[in-house]
């Protein structure tokens, strides 16, 4: 009995896949499926990089494609829904896509991802920051173009090192999963170089006021002393209403954030806002130290107008890494595909070096960038890699209460 | 004969799903098949709740924290036992094991009916708006709770892995399972004694109908077969976020049972039958389709819009619902004695 | 003490945005059994009409940029007509309709504003700022308070006094109370339901503009989702504090603003984030001891 229902799922996919038709296609063409939001607010987030890999289809079907066969885009609408997440996986599969990319966001791009995997196809996320869009989590076939969460709060703590600031403050924002993982690894790390920690404390995202917050922090300054910088684990929109908040309490502290406060389209929300870094990929105001990263923005802002974020970048690299692992493969076979992929050592992509192994499949050590914010312009501060990361075992937060 | 009878409105009901079921298989369309899977799985959800909100009349917006009870429960079972290690700290009888999916299903509806008698038992003691916003409270407290609960929900993040095993054919044996346990339910003395107390609660109580007894009994049984809906709903997406059960759920299936038709199965299962179509149908044109010559698409958002428009058009013309309490109409002619109620 | 000040400025502030909050849905509920889900969405609208109607990614100040007196009574009217306009469309046919398919209808109109406003200002949040001087603290007793606390507090305890004259002093008003109480009993004594309710709707619309505005200056963001987590809280305030009643709204919409506080105050860290579950819980509890909210009224008891 119990064979019979472990059998079951698998079952349920030939299942599926027979009344699909032919699934795998053409071999003629080599086609792409994004199962990604097209609308819906997470739209925001997908287009960006899903020009990005447009622009890098155009780049390779000029110099002959992938294995000499062009490369066709097929896009699937998930409209930010998770029921038509999974829809639009399953439209990616059955229009005879060879690989999928999924959305910007775990949660989001996990309903498609979930399918990918069923069939066995590869798919990969612009730039999920969680783990679990990978072995442990979707299965065997899911990649994300991103550093592990941990590892963005790893970067802004060895920033704030660099720049001699000593006693660190967190305030997390508990209603996300990304917002745990940066913080936790900023603490872990900043531990663990020397730093001191003054004072930890938690908000909502919806929540429209942190004055209770910011009176237990002044409280704290009073008795501890100021801190040198204040960790801020959030995203849009309650990351701008709280930075509003702190800067308008008189509190000045330089301000790190993670890959959410990328850009400086937020600023509009705290007139006049200095000394604000977050850690992203790249920076796409012409000035990153990686000269194919200026000549990339210079193109696409030439075609698409101003970028709102570096987060183009991941969209060209996840093409990228197809065609690097396909040609290598010498096949558009999956598994083949997959045991390249596998093999990502340091592999120079264009948001910089990425390793993949059969177990992880996010990078951990990958060279990020600090955007900072002065005056309300965003330019480029540092770009800093960290090889002593934090352990694995942290990606998969079971230990986390013991750093608070 | 007389067996088809007595159950005409369970049987017909169960017969028409079949039929689009069966149509949609023979069309090979998967990408319908899923669709329809999905609004399935609905029927389990909006039937559980019209268990409960359509016999006693109380209209409850917490429920949906007992499909999150019944997904997360499946989930705990089911998920294998390496993705379980990565990242949940669950005692031992649960992390060590993976256990096959039927048990399962069963054992986590139990579990959201378990939770919804220790919740029941003091609530259902208020009345009217009082015991709506208890249960909406009740939804927020789980909801906060299982956002931060790490160790065991993953919290915040997405919990992947579910085996996919739940197809037309699965959700359809349920929903028939649903629809014939809903009806027996409505037909026994439980669920006119409650129905009873809808009408006139203090005629009823004069007639000693014990009205908290009855109420819990519905909240347990309805927790059950929302629990039974988030199971199905985990297995056919693989995975499940707390995030995903609150209100826009709620919104939604509250809507679905009301358009429908709250005071009768039928108006539960007809409310997500044109719903899940009408939603379909926008779907596909704001997808764009070409007739003829013709292109005809519209721009992204409409769906959302066009059903919202729709809902209201429907509820200011038939403002009891679509089935206005009615249920099939039988051919075997109304049962003596028994007029359709309708409200004053 | 000075923490303990400002810890108590703090919850009366945050306590006075649910209580304009829990009014507006409270008159609407007292006048229509109505739960207006759609308040929410008065309150985001009022917002993203400060801006240039547009999906660019930032926001470029419209109405927002325009002299305060100005600005408050067009974002005002705005929202009024919006509100009676909701009411003559969605509600009145459906005025005698059970409660749940009027919750539901309002549930319908937040869906349809919501996805509306997405089409056209896209679906990403905006930032902005409104009156950014107002966040700045002021020295009040030797304590640096934000202005817009203090403001905030001030707006409410205007609008409440101004409120309680009207509903005790105007003839309008003391319509509106009777309806609250009895609706039938109101309509039989001669009271207009249709300018009672329309009265209602727009006074609701009038304190979802203050809201709106108040909550902008506060966040520096517009979200299509802005106004779900205070109408929320509004509606169980509403509730826990007495239906029918607007003192009990009012009472309501404080007591679960400055519970909110009090928990994020007093919890320690590892509990701190479950702090919604002990709000949530306290409203149970109130419920469960006081069925019929903190502030009773008599005639809502059903009578045999």
């Amino acid at each position: 009995m119990r064979k019979l229902t472990h059998m079951l799922p698998g079952l349920v996919v030939a299942a599926t896949v027979a009344m699909h038709g032919a699934a795998q296609a053409d071999d003629h063409e080599v086609v792409i499926g994004f199962a990604i939001a097209e609308s819906g607010w997470m739209n925001a987030y997908d287009g960006p990089p899903l020009i990005g890999a447009m622009m890098a289809i155009e780049e390779f079907n000029a110099q002959g494609g992938i294995l000499g066969k062009p490369i066709r885009a097929v896009i699937a609408d998930t409209k930010t829904d998770l029921i038509q997440g999974a829809k639009a996986g399953a439209e990616v599969v059955a229009k005879g896509a060879h690989f999928m990319v999924v959305s910007c966001d775990y949660d989001m791009g996990a309903p498609a991802a979930t399918v990918a995997d069923a069939n066995k196809m590869i798919a990969i996320s612009f730039c999920a920051s969680d783990a679990k869009l990978g072995v442990q989590g979707i299965g065997p076939y899911a990649f994300t173009m991103n550093i592990f969460g941990q590892g963005e709060g790893v970067i802004g703590a060895r920033y704030a090192w660099d720049r001699g600031w000593r006693k660190g403050y967190a305030l997390l924002d508990a209603s996300g999963e990304y917002d745990k993982s940066v913080c936790h690894g900023f603490l872990e790390y900043w531990k663990r170089i020397g730093g001191e920690v003054i004072g930890v404390d938690t908000f909502m995202q919806e929540d429209a006021s942190i004055a209770s917050q910011i009176t237990r922090y002044k409280k704290m300054a009073a008795e501890r002393g100021e801190p040198d910088v204040l960790m801020l684990c959030s995203y849009n929109p309650g990351a701008v209403t709280a930075i509003r908040q702190i800067r308008a309490a008189g509190i000045d502290v330089p301000i790190l954030g993670g890959d959410s406060m990328d850009g400086d389209y937020w600023v509009e929300g705290v007139p006049g806002l200095s000394d604000h870094y977050a850690v992203t990929f790249g920076s796409m105001y012409g000035e990153d130290p990686r000269a194919e990263v200026n000549e990339f923005f210079e193109r696409y802002r030439a075609k698409h107008g101003a970028p709102d974020s570096s987060f183009p970048l991941n969209g060209y690299s996840v093409v990228q890494a197809i065609k690097i692992a396909a040609e290598r493969a010498g096949s558009l076979d999956s598994d083949k595909v997959l045991a390249e992929l596998n093999k990502f050592d340091k592999e120079p992509l264009l948001w910089g070096a990425t390793t993949f192994t059969p177990d992880v499949h996010i990078d951990l050590v990958h060279p990020m960038a600090v955007i900072q914010i002065q005056n309300g312009k965003g330019s480029h501060a540092a770009t800093i890699t960290v090889e002593d990361t934090v352990p694995l075992q942290l990606i998969f937060p079971a230990f986390t209460e013991d750093l608070y | 004969m007389s067996l088809l009878r007595r159950f005409w409105t369970p049987i017909a009901l169960s017969a028409a799903l079949f039929a689009i079921v069966v149509a949609v298989w023979a069309s090979g369309d998967g990408i319908l098949a899923r669709t329809v899977t999905d609004g399935l799985i609905r029927i389990v959800l909006v039937v559980g709740l019209y268990i409960f909100i359509g016999n006693s009349g109380v209209l409850s917006f917490g429920h949906i924290a007992f499909m999150l009870v019944g997904a997360y429960g499946t989930g705990w079972l089911t998920l294998s036992v390496f993705k379980k290690s990565f990242v949940l700290q669950l005692p031992d009888i649960l992390a060590n094991y993976q256990y096959p999916v039927f048990p399962s299903a069963i054992a986590a509806s139990l579990l959201a009916a378990a939770v919804a008698f220790i919740v029941g038992v003091p609530i259902m003691r208020l009345s009217g708006i009082a015991a709506s916003i208890a249960t909406l409270a009740v939804l927020g407290m789980f909801k906060t709770f299982y956002t931060n609960w790490d160790s065991w929900t993953m919290g915040a993040a997405t919990m992947p892995g579910l085996p996919l095993y739940v197809d037309m054919w699965v959700a359809l044996s349920w929903v028939v399972f649903t629809l014939f346990i809903a009806f027996v339910y409505q037909q026994s003395r439980f669920g006119l004694a409650l129905r009873a107390s809808r009408e006139d609660e203090f005629a009823a109580r004069a007639a000693g109908i014990n009205i908290s007894h009855q109420r819990l009994i519905a909240f347990v049984l309805s927790a059950f077969f929302v629990g039974l809906g988030g199971v199905l709903h985990g297995h056919f997406l693989g995975v499940i976020a707390v995030k995903n059960f609150w209100l826009g759920i709620t919104f939604i299936s509250l809507a679905m049972l009301i358009v429908g038709g709250q005071r009768s199965l039928t108006g539960a299962v007809v409310g997500v039958v044109v719903i899940s179509t009408v939603v379909e149908l926008l779907l596909k044109i704001e997808q764009g389709f070409t007739v003829g010559a013709l292109e005809i698409s519209a721009p992204p958002g409409i769906q959302e819009i066009g059903i919202a428009i729709v809902m209201l058009i429907i509820l200011i013309f038939r403002p009891a619902g679509i089935m206005a309490g009615r249920e099939v109409p039988s051919p075997f002619g109304r049962r003596r004695g028994a007029p359709p109620v309708k409200k004053i | 003490m000075t923490a303990f000040f400002q810890n108590a400025i703090d919850a009366i502030a945050l306590g006075s945005l649910f209580a304009l909050t829990a009014l507006g849905i409270g008159l609407i509920f007292g006048v229509m059994r109505l739960i207006n889900f759609a308040h929410g969405d008065f309150i985001m609208i009022g917002g993203y009409s400060l801006i240039v109607p547009s999906s660019a990614m930032t926001a470029t100040l419209f109405i927002g940029a325009w002299p305060t007196p100005f600005l408050v009574a067009t974002i005002c009217l705005i929202i009024i007509v919006l509100a009676v306009a909701s009411e003559r469309l969605a509600f009145r046919p459906l005025r005698d309709a059970q409660p749940s398919v009027l919750l539901i209808t309002s549930f319908a109109l937040s869906f349809f504003f919501e996805h509306l406003v997405i089409m056209i200002y896209g679906g990403r949040p905006k930032a902005l700022n409104l009156w950014g001087g107002l966040i700045e603290p002021v020295m009040v007793a030797g304590v640096r308070i934000p202005a817009l606390q203090i403001i905030t507090i001030g707006v409410t305890v205007t609008l409440l006094l101004l409120l309680v004259l009207f509903l005790r002093y105007t003839p309008m008003g003391v319509a509106i109370r009777a309806a609250s109480e009895d609706f039938r009993m109101a309509r039989l004594l001669g009271v207009r339901a249709n300018r009672v309710i329309a009265v209602a709707f727009a006074i609701s619309g009038f304190l979802a503009a203050v809201v709106s505005l108040l909550l902008v200056a506060q966040t520096g963001v517009l979200s299509f989702h802005m106004g779900i987590p205070l109408v929320l809280f509004a509606f169980v305030a509403t509730v826990v504090g007495g239906m029918g009643s607007l003192v009990g709204a009012v009472l309501g919409g404080f007591v679960v603003g400055v519970s909110s506080v009090v928990f994020q105050t007093v919890l320690p860290i590892d509990l701190r984030p479950n702090r919604d579950v002990f709000v949530y819980g306290m409203v149970l509890l109130i419920l469960l001891f006081r069925p019929s909210g903190l502030v009773k009224v008599k005639s809502i008891e059903e009578k045999v």
